[in-house]
This record gives C-alpha cells, structure tokens and sequence, in this order.
C-alpha cells in the first residue's frame, strides 16, 4: 500500500517537472529542407519511452501524415497526433497542418537550407494550440548525409496553467548512404525546454542512438533508431519508427 | 554583449550558407525514348557541376540517385537543373525512378 502510494507520488512528481519545463516526451522525423515536388506519400510515425520508472516508462507518441509536394520547393502535409503517458492510452491530441520551403536547389549552395512551419489545433479542451517553426539544415560531404533541424514551439492561447514561452528543440542526423536500402546512421534528439532552462543540460531531454534509413521496392521508405537517454529528465531509452508510402502525381 | 554575439552568429551563418553560391560547370544529360544520354557522364573529381536533365519524351520522369542523394521529378518535355559534387572519382548511377530497371546510366567522377 505504502509503496503504491510512493509510486503515485513519484509519478505525479515527474509529470508535474515535465508540465512545469514545458517538455513532453516527444521524437520526430529529422526534416531534409529538400521537398519532392509532385510526390504525394503516407506516413505513420511514432515513439516509445523506456525506463525502469514508471513515470517515465511507455510514454507514447505517433503521427499519421499525408505529405504532398503541391509546388516546386513547396510540400505540406496533414496530420493527425497521438500521444500517450507512461499510465495512459494512446489518444488524438491535435491535427496539424505543416508546410516546408525550399530555399534553394539541392547542392546548389555551401548546404542546402529550408524553413519549416507548423500548426497543431487541439482536440483536447485542456491543451492549447501550437506554432512551430524549424530552420532545416542539411550538407552532403561524400556519401555522408548531415542534417540539422533548430526548431521551437509556442503555445497558443491562454492556458495559465501551461508556460507561455517557447519550447526550443535541436535535431541532428548523420547517415552514411551505403546503398538505396540501407543507410545507417546516429541521430541526435534535444528537447531544450524555454531559453530560461538553456545550460541546464539535466533538465533537458536529450537522447543519442543509432538509426537506419532506405527505401524498399523503390516506393516505401523507412526510418528506424534506438536511443539512449543522456540527461536526468529523459528516459533511459526510447524507440522511434516511420513509414512511408510514396507516389506520385 | 549577448545580442552582439548573436548578431555576429547569424552574419557568419549567413555569409556561410547565402554567400557562397557554387561556381558549376555545366552539363546537359537527354533523356529520350526513356534513355539517358549519355549512358555515361564523365565529370572532374572535386568540382561542382549543374547537370541539367531535358525530358524529350511527352510522359514525366524521375531523376533520381541513392548515391548522389538526388530525387527529382521532371515533367514530360521539360527540364530540370541538379546540383551535385564536389566528389572523389568513383562512379555513381542514377536512374528514371519510373522506370529504373531500363532507364539508367552512370556519373563517371575522373
């Protein structure tokens, strides 16, 4: 009983750290500022958490996207999101609305570079909107593909008991192109939390691991990485997976 | 001090990235009754080059290349422009992704 009533304090402590950050458990796709005009594809993407504490275990998060490149340099996509707590089930929590702009074509300049923006309506009457924004960033030097995403996220709305400044996060993906199948790579995910927690590398997430990449049958593309937890607020470990289904138009 | 420091952070980032547009030798690949031409495309290692890719046929193409890291449609009877380089000699395939067990050729880097 004593130690039921431990766990749920525990839990309800880790919880209430991540609402006060403004950080939620959260990994994404690392964004090439390269679109595809004229492709049209499906995606389903999530994550997984694992720890050996409960409040930080089996925290969920996924996506199901239609991505359409509607323009040269311009793709947009539609999404509905899902997340779940470590004692939660899955759910839609927002859609989204996202487009990326191409600045330049691709090896055209010193790296290529390209502009990220994105809308989440709620569906969750305790949550408020978002808008976020990346800078995508990305340089070939051989077969060695380098990426970078800078990105931040500001709720929308007045939601007192959620912070209102911006959440900062930094994506970073190295792969090396050995064949159209099968590209491997490392990838890392930082969840910076407001630029008052910048410094506070403990109070950040941030996780590192290995990931692959490629293409099967010339039209479904995979991601896949395994991650370990390196700061005090992330979970020990975590999983992420995307598929995609492309065609085109 | 801070916004100083900043201020020079983006100049740099900017000079970096907008400042240096590449200086591309020119080539021109023809693809015509779904080939490519030439089969073969011989270029200098270690300098960046503009292929640019006329579609003579009247359906689309796909320019596309795992070992280039380039993917990119070109309409029926248009053309497209790709960046790609500076790379060590090697050769390096490509292919129409619309019909890549026919259509395809090779970057030859000397």
């Amino acid at each position: 009983m004593m130690r039921k009533s431990l766990l749920q304090v525990a839990m309800a402590s880790a919880l209430l750290m991540q609402a006060q950050s403004g950080m939620a458990f959260g990994l994404d796709e690392v964004y090439s500022p390269n679109t595809e005009y004229g492709e049209a594809s499906l995606e389903i993407n999530g994550a997984q958490s694992f720890d050996p504490s409960a409040a930080k275990n089996g925290a969920k998060v996924g996506e199901a996207t239609l991505e359409i490149g509607i323009a040269p340099r311009v793709t947009v996509e539609l999404s509905g999101e899902y997340n779940a707590d470590p004692d939660g089930s899955l759910q839609l929590v927002a859609h989204e609305v996202q487009g990326r702009y191409q600045f330049f074509e691709p090896g055209e300049r010193w790296a290529d570079i390209g502009l990220l923006v994105q809308y989440d309506f709620s569906t969750q009457s305790d949550s408020p909107d978002t808008l976020g924004a990346k800078l995508l960033l990305q340089k070939d030097v051989g077969r060695f593909t380098h990426t970078a995403n800078l990105g931040f996220t500001q709720n929308v709305g007045a939601f007192p008991q959620l912070t209102d400044s911006a959440d900062y996060t930094f994506l970073w993906s190295t792969r090396y192109r050995y064949s159209e199948e099968f590209q491997p790579g490392i990838e890392i995910q930082s969840d910076l939390g407001s630029a008052s927690n910048f410094g506070n590398f403990n109070q950040q997430e941030h996780y590192i691991g290995p990931a692959i990449y490629g293409k099967l049958f010339g039209r479904l593309s995979y991601q896949a990485g395994y991650y370990f937890g390196a700061s005090d607020v992330a979970a020990k470990n975590a999983a992420r997976f995307l598929l995609e289904y492309e065609t085109h138009f | 001090m801070q916004k100083k420091s900043l201020l020079v952070a983006i100049a740099s980032l900017q000079l970096l990235v907008l400042g240096m547009p590449a200086r591309a030798e020119d080539y021109v690949l023809t693809l015509k009754n779904h080939q490519f031409s030439p089969k073969e495309l011989v270029i200098p290692a270690g300098q960046k080059v503009k292929i640019t890719v006329r579609n003579q046929d009247p359906t689309p193409a796909e320019f596309e290349s795992s070992d280039l890291n380039r993917e990119k449609v070109i309409s029926g009877s248009a053309e497209i422009v790709v960046f790609i380089g500076p790379l060590d000699a090697g050769r390096y395939s490509f292919f129409d992704d619309f019909h890549r067990e026919t259509t395809n050729g090779t970057i030859v880097v000397k």
